[in-house]
């Protein structure tokens, strides 16, 4: 029944994402820069990948992570999105919302030629972005994939609900990344019952994150939300505790 | 859809959603509940189809409210228990 509901809500939200990301990408064509709708598109990939991981359809994550990795390069202006990119991306769109529909009909997953075909595209230009990327100016180190711990202090704005957000999709995203080490939430905020909100955020997190991915990863998984928010991510030596 | 209810004078049970589009009603319906004895409380999770972090601050300040060594939360699903878990609160339901 849980997995029926969670079902449910993804299917909803991915459909309602991707006509929001097809309208995005065609946009593209007369402005290929616009960071706001680059942005956009990046975003719900993003969730869209969240949200298969939550219902466990492997066959979605692994081709949104694919499909992320070129947004996330196009949004960065490594790459640029010309028309071939532009096609190839909503292409990408139609194999998605196919997938999404067997979800909803709760009927295997299609992974077919065009699948496979639309997947290695995708790869390529991933593979691109990567050998054609700018060195990085934040100090990140040379060797991107060595294994590093990393504490990420959360103190969510109150009102996060009320943006859509959910910290323990956030926490999901996390996760991804990595092992997960300690996740400490904080309770001191919580008010007595009696003038408790009821939908209002008073919980905070502390995570220790083990992880090859780079810094900007684990900084993506927040980029959806405003400056009102609280997090701290630093890169620590001890894995033993939070301090 | 959310149910709140007392099964016994000390037990209640909880089933359906407790997210935060229903956390204004299971706010309110646990409000609303007349715990009269001081003994311990059962509160019975069996049912419970989803839970965010909405449903786990207002249990927990349910709780508190109550006196936490008073209450006792009892048949956590396991998919409820790996969300708790997830946020770091499957401490305080145990």
């Amino acid at each position: 029944m849980a997995q029926d509901f969670l079902r449910q809500g993804f299917v909803t939200e991915a459909e309602e994402l991707l006509s929001g990301m097809e309208d995005g990408l065609l946009s593209l064509e007369s402005s290929p820069e616009d960071a706001e709708t680059l942005n956009g598109i990046f975003r719900a990939g993003h969730t869209i990948k969240g949200g298969a991981g939550l219902i466990n359809v492997e066959e979605i994550v692994t081709f949104t992570h694919v499909l992320e990795n070129v947004l996330d390069r196009l949004r960065k202006k490594e790459i640029l999105a010309d028309q071939p990119l532009v096609t190839l991306l909503l292409r990408g769109c139609d194999v998605i919302r196919r997938m999404v529909a067997s979800v909803a009909k709760e009927q295997p997953v299609p992974v077919d030629d065009n699948y496979d075909r639309t997947l290695t595209a995708l790869r390529n230009y991933a593979d691109l972005a990567i050998a054609g990327a700018k060195p990085k100016e934040t100090g990140e180190p040379v060797d991107e994939h060595r294994e590093r711990v990393f504490r990420i202090c959360f103190h969510p704005h109150e009102n996060l609900f009320e943006t859509g957000q959910d910290p323990l999709m956030l926490l999901l995203g996390l996760g991804d990344l990595g092992e997960m080490l300690a996740v400490e939430s904080n309770v001191d905020r919580l008010p007595v019952f009696n003038e408790l909100v009821a939908e209002k955020l008073y919980l905070s997190w502390r995570v220790l994150l083990r992880s090859q991915r780079p810094r900007s990863e684990v900084e993506d998984v927040f980029s959806f939300l405003s400056d009102d928010n609280d997090i701290a991510i630093a890169e620590v030596m001890n894995c033993d505790h939070f301090q | 859809m959310l149910h709140v209810y007392k099964n016994e004078p000390m037990s209640i049970c909880i089933s359906g959603d407790l997210i935060v589009s229903e956390a204004c009603s299971l706010y309110t319906a646990l409000a609303k509940l007349k715990l009269d004895t001081e003994g311990e409380v059962v509160v019975d999770l069996q049912k419970v189809v989803a839970m965010d972090a909405s449903g786990m601050q207002i249990l927990l300040a349910f709780r508190r409210h109550l006196g936490s060594e008073r209450v006792n939360f009892h048949n956590l699903p396991a998919h409820i228990l790996d969300t708790l878990k997830l946020g770091g609160m499957d401490g305080y339901f145990r």
